[in-house]
Protein backbone atom coordinates (compact mmCIF):
# COMPACT_ATOMS: atom_id res chain seq x y z
CA UNK A 1 0.00 0.00 0.00
CA UNK A 2 1.35 3.42 -0.95
CA UNK A 3 1.10 5.92 1.86
CA UNK A 4 0.44 9.61 1.36
CA UNK A 5 4.05 10.37 2.15
CA UNK A 6 5.35 7.87 -0.40
CA UNK A 7 2.95 8.98 -3.07
CA UNK A 8 3.95 12.58 -2.42
CA UNK A 9 7.62 11.71 -2.59
CA UNK A 10 7.30 10.31 -6.10
CA UNK A 11 5.64 13.48 -7.40
CA UNK A 12 7.65 15.88 -9.54
CA UNK A 13 8.51 19.53 -8.90
CA UNK A 14 6.18 20.89 -6.28
CA UNK A 15 4.31 17.60 -6.33
CA UNK A 16 2.38 16.17 -9.24
CA UNK A 17 -1.39 16.21 -9.47
CA UNK A 18 -1.55 12.65 -8.13
CA UNK A 19 0.42 13.60 -5.03
CA UNK A 20 -1.77 16.66 -4.55
CA UNK A 21 -4.93 14.60 -4.85
CA UNK A 22 -3.56 12.11 -2.33
CA UNK A 23 -2.81 14.87 0.15
CA UNK A 24 -6.22 16.40 -0.44
CA UNK A 25 -7.92 13.06 0.11
CA UNK A 26 -5.97 12.45 3.30
CA UNK A 27 -6.64 16.01 4.47
CA UNK A 28 -10.36 15.62 3.94
CA UNK A 29 -10.23 12.43 5.96
CA UNK A 30 -8.81 14.45 8.86
CA UNK A 31 -5.06 14.10 8.34
CA UNK A 32 -3.79 17.51 9.44
CA UNK A 33 -0.18 16.73 8.49
CA UNK A 34 -1.32 16.04 4.93
CA UNK A 35 -3.21 19.33 4.87
CA UNK A 36 -0.13 21.12 6.09
CA UNK A 37 1.94 19.56 3.31
CA UNK A 38 -0.70 20.42 0.75
CA UNK A 39 -0.77 24.09 1.75
CA UNK A 40 3.01 24.22 2.01
CA UNK A 41 3.24 23.28 -1.67
CA UNK A 42 1.63 26.55 -2.66
CA UNK A 43 2.59 28.99 0.07
CA UNK A 44 5.60 30.51 -1.64
CA UNK A 45 3.92 31.36 -4.92
CA UNK A 46 0.78 32.47 -3.09
CA UNK A 47 2.82 34.76 -0.87
CA UNK A 48 4.66 36.24 -3.87
CA UNK A 49 1.33 36.84 -5.59
CA UNK A 50 -0.29 38.46 -2.55
CA UNK A 51 2.76 40.58 -1.90
CA UNK A 52 2.84 41.62 -5.54
CA UNK A 53 -0.79 42.74 -5.42
CA UNK A 54 -0.87 44.23 -1.92
CA UNK A 55 2.67 45.61 -1.82
CA UNK A 56 3.22 44.95 1.89
CA UNK A 57 4.88 41.96 3.53
CA UNK A 58 2.53 41.95 6.54
CA UNK A 59 -0.59 42.32 4.43
CA UNK A 60 0.63 39.50 2.20
CA UNK A 61 1.16 37.27 5.23
CA UNK A 62 -2.37 38.04 6.47
CA UNK A 63 -3.76 37.40 3.00
CA UNK A 64 -2.07 34.00 2.70
CA UNK A 65 -3.30 33.00 6.16
CA UNK A 66 -6.82 34.11 5.32
CA UNK A 67 -6.66 32.31 1.97
CA UNK A 68 -5.62 29.10 3.68
CA UNK A 69 -8.30 29.51 6.31
CA UNK A 70 -11.03 30.08 3.71
CA UNK A 71 -9.78 27.09 1.72
CA UNK A 72 -9.84 24.90 4.82
CA UNK A 73 -13.34 26.06 5.69
CA UNK A 74 -14.50 25.29 2.17
CA UNK A 75 -12.59 22.04 1.78
CA UNK A 76 -15.73 19.92 1.97
CA UNK A 77 -17.30 22.01 -0.80
CA UNK A 78 -14.28 21.85 -3.12
CA UNK A 79 -15.43 19.64 -5.98
CA UNK A 80 -12.12 19.41 -7.79
CA UNK A 81 -13.42 20.80 -11.10
CA UNK A 82 -10.34 23.03 -11.16
CA UNK A 83 -6.93 22.18 -9.72
CA UNK A 84 -6.54 22.84 -6.01
CA UNK A 85 -3.84 25.39 -6.88
CA UNK A 86 -6.23 27.31 -9.19
CA UNK A 87 -8.84 27.31 -6.46
CA UNK A 88 -6.36 28.66 -3.89
CA UNK A 89 -5.20 31.37 -6.27
CA UNK A 90 -8.81 32.27 -7.03
CA UNK A 91 -9.46 32.80 -3.32
CA UNK A 92 -6.22 34.78 -2.91
CA UNK A 93 -6.74 37.04 -5.93
CA UNK A 94 -10.28 37.93 -4.94
CA UNK A 95 -9.28 38.47 -1.33
CA UNK A 96 -6.37 40.74 -2.28
CA UNK A 97 -8.45 42.78 -4.72
CA UNK A 98 -11.19 43.20 -2.11
CA UNK A 99 -8.63 44.26 0.51
CA UNK A 100 -6.92 46.57 -1.93
CA UNK A 101 -10.25 48.23 -2.64
CA UNK A 102 -11.17 48.66 1.01
CA UNK A 103 -7.91 49.06 2.93
CA UNK A 104 -5.22 51.70 3.10
CA UNK A 105 -5.42 52.73 -0.54
CA UNK A 106 -2.94 55.58 -0.22
CA UNK A 107 -0.21 53.73 1.67
CA UNK A 108 3.20 53.81 0.05
CA UNK A 109 4.55 50.64 -1.52
CA UNK A 110 6.58 48.48 0.80
CA UNK A 111 10.22 48.79 -0.22
CA UNK A 112 11.60 46.93 2.78
CA UNK A 113 14.16 44.21 2.43
CA UNK A 114 12.76 40.75 2.83
CA UNK A 115 14.04 37.24 3.04
CA UNK A 116 15.13 36.05 -0.35
CA UNK A 117 16.39 32.79 -1.77
CA UNK A 118 20.10 32.25 -1.74
CA UNK A 119 20.69 31.52 -5.42
CA UNK A 120 20.42 35.23 -6.26
CA UNK A 121 23.62 37.03 -7.29
CA UNK A 122 24.26 39.58 -4.53
CA UNK A 123 22.19 41.30 -1.85
CA UNK A 124 22.62 44.68 -3.58
CA UNK A 125 21.54 43.31 -6.95
CA UNK A 126 18.54 41.61 -5.35
CA UNK A 127 17.56 44.79 -3.52
CA UNK A 128 17.78 46.84 -6.72
CA UNK A 129 15.86 44.27 -8.69
CA UNK A 130 13.16 44.06 -6.04
CA UNK A 131 12.84 47.82 -5.94
CA UNK A 132 12.38 47.92 -9.69
CA UNK A 133 9.77 45.20 -9.57
CA UNK A 134 7.92 46.96 -6.75
CA UNK A 135 8.05 50.17 -8.71
CA UNK A 136 6.75 48.47 -11.85
CA UNK A 137 3.90 46.77 -10.01
CA UNK A 138 2.93 49.89 -8.10
CA UNK A 139 2.42 51.67 -11.42
CA UNK A 140 -0.37 49.22 -12.28
CA UNK A 141 -3.98 48.94 -11.14
CA UNK A 142 -4.43 46.16 -8.54
CA UNK A 143 -6.35 43.95 -10.97
CA UNK A 144 -3.62 44.41 -13.56
CA UNK A 145 -1.02 43.46 -10.96
CA UNK A 146 -2.89 40.23 -10.30
CA UNK A 147 -3.11 39.47 -14.00
CA UNK A 148 0.52 40.18 -14.78
CA UNK A 149 1.74 38.18 -11.79
CA UNK A 150 -0.37 35.17 -12.72
CA UNK A 151 0.90 35.43 -16.27
CA UNK A 152 4.57 36.28 -15.74
CA UNK A 153 5.33 34.41 -12.55
CA UNK A 154 2.91 31.52 -12.66
CA UNK A 155 2.84 31.16 -16.45
CA UNK A 156 -0.94 30.73 -16.45
CA UNK A 157 -2.95 30.67 -19.67
CA UNK A 158 -5.75 33.11 -20.42
CA UNK A 159 -8.25 30.33 -19.68
CA UNK A 160 -6.71 29.58 -16.28
CA UNK A 161 -6.63 33.25 -15.36
CA UNK A 162 -10.27 33.57 -16.41
CA UNK A 163 -11.19 30.87 -13.88
CA UNK A 164 -9.14 32.46 -11.09
CA UNK A 165 -10.41 35.98 -11.73
CA UNK A 166 -13.99 34.87 -12.45
CA UNK A 167 -13.92 36.77 -15.73
CA UNK A 168 -14.60 35.58 -19.24
CA UNK A 169 -11.61 35.00 -21.52
CA UNK A 170 -12.36 38.08 -23.63
CA UNK A 171 -12.11 40.29 -20.58
CA UNK A 172 -8.85 38.63 -19.56
CA UNK A 173 -7.45 39.33 -23.04
CA UNK A 174 -8.49 42.98 -22.90
CA UNK A 175 -7.25 43.59 -19.37
CA UNK A 176 -4.01 41.74 -20.03
CA UNK A 177 -3.42 43.89 -23.08
CA UNK A 178 -3.97 47.03 -20.99
CA UNK A 179 -1.72 45.74 -18.22
CA UNK A 180 1.06 44.87 -20.65
CA UNK A 181 0.86 48.26 -22.33
CA UNK A 182 0.95 50.02 -18.97
CA UNK A 183 3.95 47.96 -17.91
CA UNK A 184 5.76 48.63 -21.20
CA UNK A 185 5.00 52.33 -20.79
CA UNK A 186 6.44 52.26 -17.25
CA UNK A 187 9.58 50.53 -18.54
CA UNK A 188 10.01 53.06 -21.31
CA UNK A 189 9.48 55.95 -18.88
CA UNK A 190 11.95 54.58 -16.37
CA UNK A 191 14.53 54.05 -19.13
CA UNK A 192 14.04 57.65 -20.31
CA UNK A 193 14.42 58.92 -16.73
CA UNK A 194 17.59 56.87 -16.39
CA UNK A 195 19.02 58.47 -19.51
CA UNK A 196 18.17 61.98 -18.26
CA UNK A 197 20.11 61.45 -15.01
CA UNK B 1 -3.59 47.99 -39.96
CA UNK B 2 -2.56 51.12 -38.07
CA UNK B 3 -0.41 51.25 -34.93
CA UNK B 4 -3.36 51.72 -32.57
CA UNK B 5 -4.98 48.53 -33.76
CA UNK B 6 -1.69 46.64 -33.65
CA UNK B 7 -1.05 47.82 -30.08
CA UNK B 8 -4.31 46.20 -29.03
CA UNK B 9 -3.43 42.94 -30.79
CA UNK B 10 0.11 42.65 -29.45
CA UNK B 11 -0.85 41.01 -26.17
CA UNK B 12 -2.93 38.35 -27.90
CA UNK B 13 -0.11 37.89 -30.37
CA UNK B 14 2.21 37.07 -27.45
CA UNK B 15 -0.40 34.58 -26.25
CA UNK B 16 -0.73 33.04 -29.70
CA UNK B 17 -4.42 33.87 -29.60
CA UNK B 18 -4.83 35.69 -32.92
CA UNK B 19 -6.74 34.49 -35.96
CA UNK B 20 -4.32 33.55 -38.78
CA UNK B 21 -5.17 36.70 -40.77
CA UNK B 22 -4.57 38.95 -37.77
CA UNK B 23 -1.32 37.17 -36.93
CA UNK B 24 -0.06 37.77 -40.48
CA UNK B 25 -1.09 41.44 -40.35
CA UNK B 26 0.70 41.92 -37.01
CA UNK B 27 3.86 40.20 -38.30
CA UNK B 28 3.90 42.36 -41.44
CA UNK B 29 3.31 45.54 -39.45
CA UNK B 30 6.05 44.71 -36.94
CA UNK B 31 8.53 44.18 -39.75
CA UNK B 32 7.99 47.74 -40.94
CA UNK B 33 7.13 49.66 -37.75
CA UNK B 34 9.95 50.38 -35.34
CA UNK B 35 7.67 51.92 -32.72
CA UNK B 36 5.37 48.88 -32.45
CA UNK B 37 8.36 46.56 -32.48
CA UNK B 38 9.77 48.50 -29.54
CA UNK B 39 6.44 48.26 -27.70
CA UNK B 40 6.37 44.48 -28.23
CA UNK B 41 9.95 44.18 -26.99
CA UNK B 42 9.17 46.32 -23.94
CA UNK B 43 6.19 44.10 -23.11
CA UNK B 44 8.30 40.97 -23.30
CA UNK B 45 11.19 42.50 -21.34
CA UNK B 46 8.94 43.92 -18.61
CA UNK B 47 7.36 40.54 -17.99
CA UNK B 48 10.73 38.86 -17.97
CA UNK B 49 11.83 41.33 -15.29
CA UNK B 50 8.89 40.33 -13.14
CA UNK B 51 10.06 36.72 -13.18
CA UNK B 52 12.42 37.60 -10.40
CA UNK B 53 14.94 35.01 -9.28
CA UNK B 54 14.60 36.22 -5.70
CA UNK B 55 10.97 35.77 -4.80
CA UNK B 56 10.16 36.79 -1.22
CA UNK B 57 9.83 33.92 1.21
CA UNK B 58 6.76 33.65 3.42
CA UNK B 59 7.09 32.96 7.14
CA UNK B 60 7.97 29.28 7.52
CA UNK B 61 4.98 28.21 9.63
CA UNK B 62 2.25 30.13 7.85
CA UNK B 63 0.32 27.00 6.81
CA UNK B 64 0.62 25.47 10.30
CA UNK B 65 -0.79 28.65 11.85
CA UNK B 66 -3.74 28.65 9.46
CA UNK B 67 -4.47 25.02 10.30
CA UNK B 68 -4.28 25.76 14.04
CA UNK B 69 -6.76 28.61 13.61
CA UNK B 70 -9.08 26.38 11.60
CA UNK B 71 -8.91 23.58 14.17
CA UNK B 72 -9.55 26.07 17.00
CA UNK B 73 -12.54 27.42 15.09
CA UNK B 74 -13.99 23.95 14.69
CA UNK B 75 -13.40 23.04 18.29
CA UNK B 76 -14.87 26.24 19.72
CA UNK B 77 -17.79 25.33 22.03
CA UNK B 78 -21.09 25.69 20.25
CA UNK B 79 -24.61 25.50 21.57
CA UNK B 80 -27.15 23.32 19.94
CA UNK B 81 -28.57 26.33 18.13
CA UNK B 82 -25.21 26.89 16.47
CA UNK B 83 -24.27 29.97 18.50
CA UNK B 84 -20.65 30.27 19.58
CA UNK B 85 -19.48 31.19 23.07
CA UNK B 86 -18.54 34.67 21.83
CA UNK B 87 -22.07 35.28 20.63
CA UNK B 88 -23.42 34.11 23.98
CA UNK B 89 -21.11 36.49 25.89
CA UNK B 90 -22.11 39.38 23.65
CA UNK B 91 -25.82 38.58 24.14
CA UNK B 92 -25.37 38.39 27.92
CA UNK B 93 -23.56 41.75 27.97
CA UNK B 94 -26.34 43.34 25.90
CA UNK B 95 -29.02 41.92 28.21
CA UNK B 96 -27.18 43.24 31.25
CA UNK B 97 -26.94 46.70 29.68
CA UNK B 98 -30.66 46.73 28.86
CA UNK B 99 -31.59 45.61 32.38
CA UNK B 100 -29.34 48.24 33.95
CA UNK B 101 -30.86 50.95 31.79
CA UNK B 102 -34.40 49.79 32.65
CA UNK B 103 -33.54 49.79 36.34
CA UNK B 104 -32.08 53.32 36.15
CA UNK B 105 -35.05 54.68 34.20
CA UNK B 106 -37.55 53.01 36.54
CA UNK B 107 -35.89 54.13 39.77
CA UNK B 108 -37.79 56.89 41.67
CA UNK B 109 -34.70 59.08 41.88
CA UNK B 110 -34.44 59.32 38.09
CA UNK B 111 -35.71 62.64 36.73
Amino acid sequence: MVTVQEEWAVGEGEGGPAAERALLRAGRAGDLAALEQLLALHKRSLYALCRGILGHAEDAEDAVQETFLRALRGLSRFRGDAAFRTWLFQIAVNLCLDWKASRRPAEPWDEEQCRVVSEAPSPEAIALRRMRISEALSSLLPRHRALILLKAREGWSVAEIAVAMRWNEKRVENELSKARRALAEWRRRSADEGEER
Amino acid sequence: MNCRRIERLLSNSLEDRLAPGEARAVATHLRDCRSCRRLRDEMVAAEAELREPAAPLPPPDIEARAIRRWVAEREAPRWSGGYSLHTAIRAAALLLAVLSLTFILASPSFG
